[in-house]
């Protein structure tokens, strides 16, 4: 054991950048897991949590690709990094094998040093992981979140843990494996560094450049063709991650905003009695998480609005829908639907379970409705009266499959035609043709008024129909304060796990420095000796930056493109890309690409610092 | 008429730290060598043959002490001048011959000229002219790897003659060869007495017998002078 040690304490430079690139993607993958788990956000089941309503599924799917995507660049940065350090070492096996060395005493001694960087970067990276969510669920407690502190969910830790561990002792151990069988001869004949042997035209493409530095930097990528490849494939597995941060962060947080908008609507206001606003208002902010208390009597005559309040109301200057609903609430069954086994004769097949929730039911008039839900499915209309809509969180937790079972409620069967995206009670809702309701509970008169204003007129709109509100001994609510609750409820969510996100970047980010600087540390001798010829240190500089520069666009034009597929097709439906939202997309992404191009300057100008004997000397 | 002097060193002094362990490689070097002289210096190893040869070369700045080349203290000097310095003055023939192993043996020749802001055709008309001079003509498009140990000598001596540099250093340079190619590389050296001055670390008895001087070192001292 204490030979492995002391070779892995002698090689400090690649030892170190190995554990902390494994331990950085560790934490952060840790952290991820654990914040957005602590959010409510379940990530590996693509379930809703406890947010509770459909709009978690974006959060999940997002949180999901990311941290995926980590694991992948960091397994790959690792792997690159190991099969770097192997590669440089190929020479020592072919001298230990050479003094008589057994293949299975090189294999032992090699495994061992893999095991130990294995072991230590993803012990410090949990721990670090750890640590970060504490500080991350702290930061948002002090913002006004209400996190738990006290705990973790240890499963997660050491199912992290595992992953990483596993996949990096694996390649790892592959990578050793094919190390320690090469012959003495074939070994102790290879330069230091073995990977440079395969031509490509990249470096005499280009070795016509008239500048220098772009000769040297094209045909030094040319010539180290294998790191060339390793460097794009593990910058273009950033570069995807970097996009789906960046588009998907943006776009999907644009998107649920517009998905809140659509179904609450904007400048409509509530007209009912006092104590229905309420109440509705409350519903309503059921996605804020805030408590209801009691039973309501909803269709109690003294709520129903009398017909000519919608007839006023309609005749206001400005408004442009009046949106009449009976709202309610009560108990739904879930019906089993039960068919023939089309493989076996005979037997059944049993879809659901009979569950029971207690539901909103708002019975509207498919023609007048303020809210353009975001639909799976189709909409409802009056000549299927009990053909309903459904939210997603009721659909996701009460149905196996709600398209083809129906529910009972009010004693009446129901089936579903279309599931939406709602903020209503929490997406526990359906919403019913008037007429189906109506005829159901006996009630024909509306509880609730939405009124859509023209947002040029919506200050006189309102304060008219809040005087023919109070004439009937009503009341005018203003809804657009409740959506901009939950607007900023989402956006707020939202920036935290974006700067959760940017934190796999960072970490993508330290791996790659690092890997870039092994990569340059392998040039060491050739950059010694171009200095020793009368080489300037920023004739240095530029090669290495130039090289980086140039792996950063070839990983940017794969992962990029790549990334924002990913984001746009897979994570969100129906994606809303503004002008401003595409605007900050362009300047993001290049913002970063440019920070990976500068994060290139650290390895240059070291490589321009090393005293050139020592680097000449390298063997 | 007394020659002009192309190197002048004093108490040239240079340590190392190794761990916690300080190597004195350098013990208080005196020297001169005037332009156009053939100095071979041997010496037993570790005795500060190359250490010397690099402090001279402006690779490596003594701990103390002065050294003076063509004219240059170049104690005093920053990295950037010893580059142009090393570029337009220097030519270093290392005893591990340090080819650049990304560029061919062509490429390595004309690296220094490209250093020194040549434009191609002359750079082109000078590469070829140095790969027949050392007989490379038929490599000149093979990568380092791809050379033999004296083929690789060859190229690096082509190389150090690339600028026409005014001092030539060379660390061992028939050490790692066969006969043949060792007598090649004293037949280069002999055409180049005279015209350059011209330091050479070696044991080789046959290009001692070329040299104007022979400065025997031991312990980081020069401990005789030929």
């Amino acid at each position: 054991m204490s030979l492995p040690i002391k070779e892995l304490k002698r090689r400090r430079l690649q030892s170190a950048l190995t554990v902390l690139s494994l331990a950085v993607c560790v934490s952060v993958a840790t952290s991820l897991v654990l914040f957005s788990e602590s959010l409510g956000i379940q990530i590996s089941g693509f379930s809703a949590g406890g947010l509770n309503n459909g709009f978690s599924v974006i959060f999940s799917r997002f949180l999901f690709i990311v941290v995926l995507l980590s694991c992948v660049a960091g397994v790959l940065i690792v792997y690159f990094l190991m099969s770097q350090a192997t590669s440089e070492r190929t020479r020592d096996i072919g001298i230990m094998k050479a003094v008589g060395c057994l293949t299975d005493a090189i294999f032992k001694h090699f495994a061992v040093e893999l095991f130990i960087l294995v072991l230590g970067g993803c012990f410090v990276g949990s721990l670090a992981g750890i640590c970060l969510y504490f500080a991350s669920t702290g930061i948002m407690n002090l913002l006004g979140f209400n996190l738990p502190t006290s705990s973790f969910d240890l499963q997660a830790v050491l199912l992290i843990f595992s992953l990483f561990a596993g996949f990096s002792f694996i390649l790892g151990l592959r990578l050793t494996a094919r190390a320690a069988r090469v012959k003495p001869a074939e070994a102790l004949a290879q330069a230091s560094d073995a990977t440079e042997a395969r031509q490509s035209n990249l470096g005499s493409l280009f070795f016509h450049s008239k500048n220098l530095s772009a000769r040297v930097a094209f045909r030094t990528l040319g010539r180290r063709w294998s790191m060339t490849v390793r460097s794009v494939t593990c910058l273009s597995v950033v570069m995807v991650l970097i996009s789906v941060i960046v588009v998907g962060g943006i776009v999907a947080e644009e998107t649920m905003l517009s998905y809140v908008q659509r179904a609450v609507g904007t400048n409509v206001v509530l007209v009912a009695r006092a104590e229905v606003a309420e109440r509705y208002v409350d519903l309503l902010e059921r996605f804020l998480q805030s408590n209801m208390s009691g039973s309501f009597d909803y269709l109690n005559a003294e709520y129903a609005i009398p017909s000519s309040v919608l007839a006023e109301v309609q005749g206001v200057s400005g408004v442009a829908k009046v949106d009449p609903r009976l709202i309610m609430e009560g108990a739904l069954k879930e019906n089993q639907y039960i068919y023939p086994d089309p493989d076996n004769e005979g037997q059944y097949i049993v879809v659901g379970s009979n569950r029971q929730s207690n539901i909103v039911v708002v019975g509207v008039h498919p023609g007048s409705l303020v809210s353009d839900w975001l639909l799976d499915g189709e909409g409802i209309n009056d000549d299927s009266p009990y053909s309903v809509l459904m939210g997603e969180s009721l659909a996701a937790t009460c149905f196996d499959d709600p398209f083809t079972q129906s529910f009972r409620a009010f004693g009446r069967d129901f089936g579903t035609v279309g599931v939406c995206l709602d903020t209503m009670n929490n997406g526990m809702v359906v919403y019913v043709p008037f007429g189906g309701l109506s005829s159901v509970v006996n009630c024909s008169s509306y509880n609730v008024v939405l009124v859509q204003i023209d947002s040029s007129s919506f200050s006189e709109a309102f304060q008219e129909i809040e005087s023919v509100a109070s004439s009937h001994d009503l009341v005018a609510v203003n809804l657009n304060q409740t959506l901009d609750k939950q607007v900023s409820f989402a956006s707020q969510i939202w920036a935290s796990i974006l700067s959760l996100s940017l934190l796999s970047f960072l970490s993508a980010v330290t791996s790659l420095v690092g890997f870039l600087m092994l990569s340059v540390s392998g040039q060491q001798r050739d950059l010694g000796i171009m200095r020793a010829l009368g080489a300037k240190p920023g004739t240095i500089l530029k090669v290495v930056a130039l090289q980086t520069f140039i792996l950063v666009l070839l990983g940017a034009v794969f992962g990029v493109p790549i990334g924002v597929a990913v984001a746009l097709t897979f994570l969100i439906p129906e994606p809303v890309v503004s002008q401003n939202a595409a605007a900050a997309i362009v300047l993001l992404v290049s913002g970063m690409v440019a920070a990976l191009c500068l994060s290139s300057l650290y390895p240059g100008r070291k490589a321009a610092r090393t005293p050139i004997v020592p680097a000449v000397s390298r063997a | 008429m007394a020659k002009e002097k192309a190197v002048v060193a004093s108490s040239l002094k240079k340590q190392y730290s190794i761990g916690e362990t300080v190597v004195e490689a350098l013990k208080g070097v005196d020297l001169e060598v005037s332009a156009g002289d053939f100095i071979v210096v041997r010496g037993a190893s570790g005795a500060g043959k190359t250490t010397l040869l690099n402090i001279i070369g402006g690779l490596d700045k003594p701990s103390s002490g002065e050294i003076t080349v063509l004219g240059h203290d170049l104690t005093r000097y920053d990295e950037l001048f010893l580059a142009t310095f090393r570029c337009t003055n220097i030519g270093y023939i290392f005893q591990s011959y340090n080819l650049i192993s990304t560029l061919t043996a062509k490429e390595n020749l004309a690296f220094p000229m490209q250093l020194a802001g040549w434009d191609e055709e002359k750079i082109g008309q000078k590469t070829d002219e140095l790969l027949k001079l050392v007989g490379l003509t038929d490599r000149a498009d093979h990568f380092p790897s791809e050379l033999s140990g004296g083929e690789q000598q060859r190229a690096a001596f082509a190389r150090a003659l690339a600028n026409d540099p005014l001092i030539v250093l060379a660390d061992e340079p028939t050490g790692n060869l066969d006969l043949d190619t060792g007598l090649k590389v004293i037949d280069i050296l002999r055409g180049l007495k005279g015209k350059k001055t011209i330091i050479v670390v070696t044991h080789d008895e046959r290009v001692e017998r070329l040299a104007d001087r022979t400065l025997v070192m031991s312990d980081g001292k020069i401990v005789s002078k030929e």
